[in-house]
């Protein structure tokens, strides 16, 4: 499985949760009502969260209008490298709190070197965030290290690490068409999406890179994953001019760039797998945190009063777009290739709509939160989610600020003087999903999570199939819930007043549940509200849920348990970034016109 | 000062060190116990509590891989029984348990006998190892604005006062003996109202939270200097994790050959 996203932040977050939608929650379904948020049993479900697409919050979209809004500036400050791409290239990013600067290394490597697999040890190129001026010393330090990735070691001056291969369908003619003085065509451009993709985005004191305490601490970044986010961004750049610059050392006389057009259509490639999906369980409080800052903003939009026309206007021009953006959205698995289907058929549909009976229902009182309600009778969860993603769009200056709380400080604590009724009580009231469950029903514990020897990374096996089981990963929170319930009942009644204390000094086996469960049960996005262990368990709804967050789309699934994306598609280069079209990108479409001319988003 | 640098960085064991950072420590420590079959929940913790220590320059990972030499695999061997009652302070015998798995249990107990910050409460844990870990579990509660204080040992004598106003006090010459042998341990919740901010008074010196604070933010900007041996056994024991991949899981994965070249 390759390319995760691997910067985990265990216990080194600050901020706040959002926490506004205490006591606003509904409980009517899937749209949210007028200024309501919706209810965890509709939105943590796995398939609703599965079905997620990017919104204005997400950390991508977050970092390009930051970066807009504080004039970051851009750099190229070293560009060596030969005809086969060997060398080395150093970008420096500008900013109000420093600066930092993408160090890129290009290897020359045989196409039968090339594997997108973690265990590869080599790739096109690799990738290292740093703030550490790039002299020769640092150039050459890191030069010993980048390029051997989890071999290597890097300081605490780097934030990540990161390395690409090239797209072997792609980059090869676009380098051919450039070096021939023509722009690529841009229905390859489409088809495929990016130059390169990465396939290991590596955070958070991996290799040696900074601690994300103390890359916080330093002051340039603040967000989650937001110094990843940022060294995706840069990639993208080294990619179009790697591009660039094979084709002019090809062809001098001939050779030209990459239009503006084209680079548009082009983004970063990703393949992401099960190693980022037991994140979402293991760090719950922000994941609820993200759920909780998307559910407000939607919750937020839907108790306006009155749908001010422009936003009206704004909604409409991109519902437009995505109509457009369904259709270029291409994929060879089943599963999603009929819920694009279905979205190819329903969002025209619903976007014909709207000006008839939606207009004027978008014009009456509270009309975002009657067109949810309604989207939410019409379309499938994939076309709500879209519908709730674009009525975002409209209104950054009303939800914006949430992107300001989607760092929390982690960790799950025991309430030791809880009495053993009031834990009781407590699961009854929170965790009722959990005990509706039969775990000891045939499939219901069908997988396990466990960590690969290969790959060092979190796996899924078959119970009674695959080895591994007796080292089980805690994914199976809604069975360890219901067993901590059952060991629990029988104690309550003999002793109610029993503290949680005393529980688990007799059953210290008993304290990561006790924990989970006493410090998540305010926090109503934080716990998946589905069986994560059985047979029907579709993981790569998992990836689909983080990495909507993180911004990536054309979602690709590969099989149940690995995914591509594009990052960064249709976003503005950053010679031509500013504040009007740093925001402007969200579900990008291009009018491919006859070759090679492109036109778009 | 009469405390330790950041440990390793001078090399005790005569060895080479390695530099880590910070999570390095924390996801080897949690996998090197999780492995041995630590109850969940007391891993994490244990984990968390070797890197709130060696970051602050106390013996966390020699005391971790202390207690999981020790440790058989018995999850419910972490299990504390009373002993015998005394007067107004509930006794926990620790039968030579470290407090690298145990801290938590017992740090919860006594903010459950006290019941809310300014009650008080006292325990007593006979024959309790590595009892620095009682610090990382106390230090949780100090934030949330608990006064507690720790002592164990003799001679010397070891005290710390976690909470508002004085969070972290140690004394006594922690140099020379960084892992102590199983102890008896007292803890105490203190009122508001009780003389502990003055700190303790011990005869090899002290550290503030400032000290200690210093050294994580060193530790956090310069990573953490830790003897080759001592890593490599943390390493040793964080495979134990580790599952084979089956060809099925190698199969389904991403990035098989024939779907990477596009």
């Amino acid at each position: 499985m390759t390319g995760a996203m691997t910067g985990a932040m265990t216990g080194a977050m600050t901020g706040a949760m959002t926490g506004a939608i205490t006591g606003t929650m509904t409980g009517m379904g899937q749209a949210p009502g007028p200024g309501e948020a919706r209810a965890p049993e509709t939105v943590m479900r796995l398939e609703r969260l599965g079905c997620f697409h990017p919104t204005r919050l997400s950390f991508m979209r977050s970092l390009l209008r930051r970066m807009a809004r504080e004039h970051w500036r851009f750099e190229r400050q070293r560009f060596d490298l030969d005809e086969t791409g060997d060398g080395v290239a150093v970008y420096a990013v500008h900013t109000p709190a420093g600066s930092v600067r993408l160090v890129a290394f290009g290897h020359a490597i045989a196409d039968h070197q090339r594997t997108d697999r973690v265990i590869a040890e080599q790739w096109d190129a690799t990738f290292v965030l740093t703030s550490a001026e790039a002299d020769d010393e640092t150039i050459a330090r890191l030069a010993a290290n980048v390029p051997r990735q989890e071999t290597g070691r890097c300081s605490a001056a780097e934030f990540v690490l990161s390395r690409a291969n090239k797209s072997m369908r792609l980059f090869g003619s676009v380098v051919e068409s450039l070096a021939a003085g023509r722009q690529p065509d841009p229905r390859s451009l489409l088809e495929v999406g990016y130059l390169m993709r990465t396939t290991a985005v590596y955070g958070n004191g991996k290799f040696g890179l900074s601690d994300l305490a103390n890359t916080f601490a330093q002051g340039l970044f603040s967000r989650p994953f937001e110094a990843e986010m940022l060294i995706v961004y840069l990639i993208r750049e080294f990619t179009f001019d790697l591009a660039e610059h094979l084709a002019r050392t090809r062809s001098p006389a001939t050779a030209v760039r990459l239009s503006p057009d084209a680079k548009h259509m082009l983004g970063i490639g990703n393949a992401t797998g099960l190693g980022m999906a037991p994140f979402l369980c293991s760090h719950p409080q922000l994941i609820g945190c993200w759920i909780d800052a998307r559910e407000t903003a939607l919750a937020r939009v839907c108790g306006l009063e009155r749908a001010d026309p422009d936003a009206i206007a704004r909604f409409m021009e991109l519902l437009d777009r995505a109509v457009r953006h369904l259709a270029q959205w291409e994929t060879s698995d089943p599963r999603q290739h009929a819920r694009i289907e279905v979205l190819r058929d329903e969002i025209p549909a619903f976007g014909r709509w709207v000006p008839d009976g939606g207009r004027g229902l978008l014009a009456g009182p509270h009309g975002w939160a009657r067109l949810a309600e309604e989207a939410a009778g019409r379309l499938s969860p994939e076309g709500q989610e879209l519908i709730n993603s674009l009525m975002l769009e409209p209104h950054g200056a009303l939800v914006d600020d949430l992107e300001d709380g989607l760092a929390v400080e982690e960790g799950l604590h025991v309430d030791p003087a809880m009495s053993l009724a009031g834990l009781q009580a407590l699961i009854e009231r929170a965790y009722g999903w959990a005990l509706d469950c039969d775990y000891e029903a045939p499939g219901a514990q069908h997988f396990f999570w466990y960590v690969s020897e290969e790959k060092l990374e979190p796996r899924l096996g078959e119970r009674g199939l695959d080895p591994g089981a007796d080292k089980e990963l805690p994914i199976g929170v809604g069975r360890d819930v219901k067993r901590l319930y059952e060991v629990l009942v029988p104690l309550a009644a003999e002793n109610p007043n029993m503290t949680v204390a005393e529980l688990q000094l007799a059953r210290p086996d008993l304290r990561r549940i006790l924990a989970r469960v006493q410090s998540l049960a305010p926090q109503p996005y934080a716990e998946i509200r589905d069986n994560l262990l059985g047979r029907d368990l579709v993981a790569v709804d998992l990836l689909r849920c983080k990495l909507a967050t993180f911004g990536a789309s054309k979602f690709d699934p590969k099989s149940d348990r690995w995914t591509r994306i594009n990052m960064y598609q249709g976003a503005p280069c950053f010679d031509e970034l500013n504040v009007e079209n740093s925001d402007d990108w969200a579900f990008p479409a291009f009018t491919v016109g006859p070759a090679p001319g492109v036109v778009g988003p | 000062m009469g405390l330790p640098g950041v440990y390793g960085r001078a090399g005790t064991g005569g060895g080479g060190t390695v530099i880590v950072t910070l999570n390095e420590l924390y996801r080897e420590s949690q996998k090197a116990l999780a492995g041995s079959a630590m109850p969940a929940g007391l891993d994490s913790a244990a984990a968390a509590g070797t890197v709130w220590l060696e970051s602050r320059g106390l013996p966390g990972l020699s005391s971790l891989l202390g207690a999981l030499e020790c440790w058989d695999g018995d999850r419910s061997a972490a299990a504390l029984a009373d002993g015998p009652p005394g007067t107004g302070t509930r006794c926990l015998e620790a039968k030579g348990r470290s407090a690298a798995v145990v801290a938590p249990l017992v740090v919860d107990l006594l903010i459950a006998t006290a019941g809310e910050p300014g009650g008080a409460a006292r325990i007593e844990v006979n024959e309790l190892g590595d009892p620095w870990f009682l610090l990382p579990a106390a230090h949780l509660y100090g934030r949330e604005g608990w006064r507690i204080e720790i002592e164990w040992g003799e001679a010397p004598l070891y005290r710390a006062v976690l909470g508002p106003g004085c969070d972290i006090l140690l004394s006594a010459d922690c140099d020379a003996r960084p892992s102590p042998g199983p102890c008896r341990v007292r803890l105490a919740c203190l009122r508001s109202s009780d003389d502990a901010a003055s700190g303790p008074k011990g005869p090899g010196g002290q550290a503030s939270s400032e000290d200690l604070e210093a050294r994580r933010q060193s530790a956090l900007r310069l990573g953490l200097a830790v003897e080759d041996d001592l890593w490599r056994r943390l390493v040793s024991y964080a495979r134990r994790v580790l599952v084979p991949s089956s060809a099925e899981s190698r199969r389904r994965g991403a990035g098989v050959v024939g779907t990477e070249r596009a």
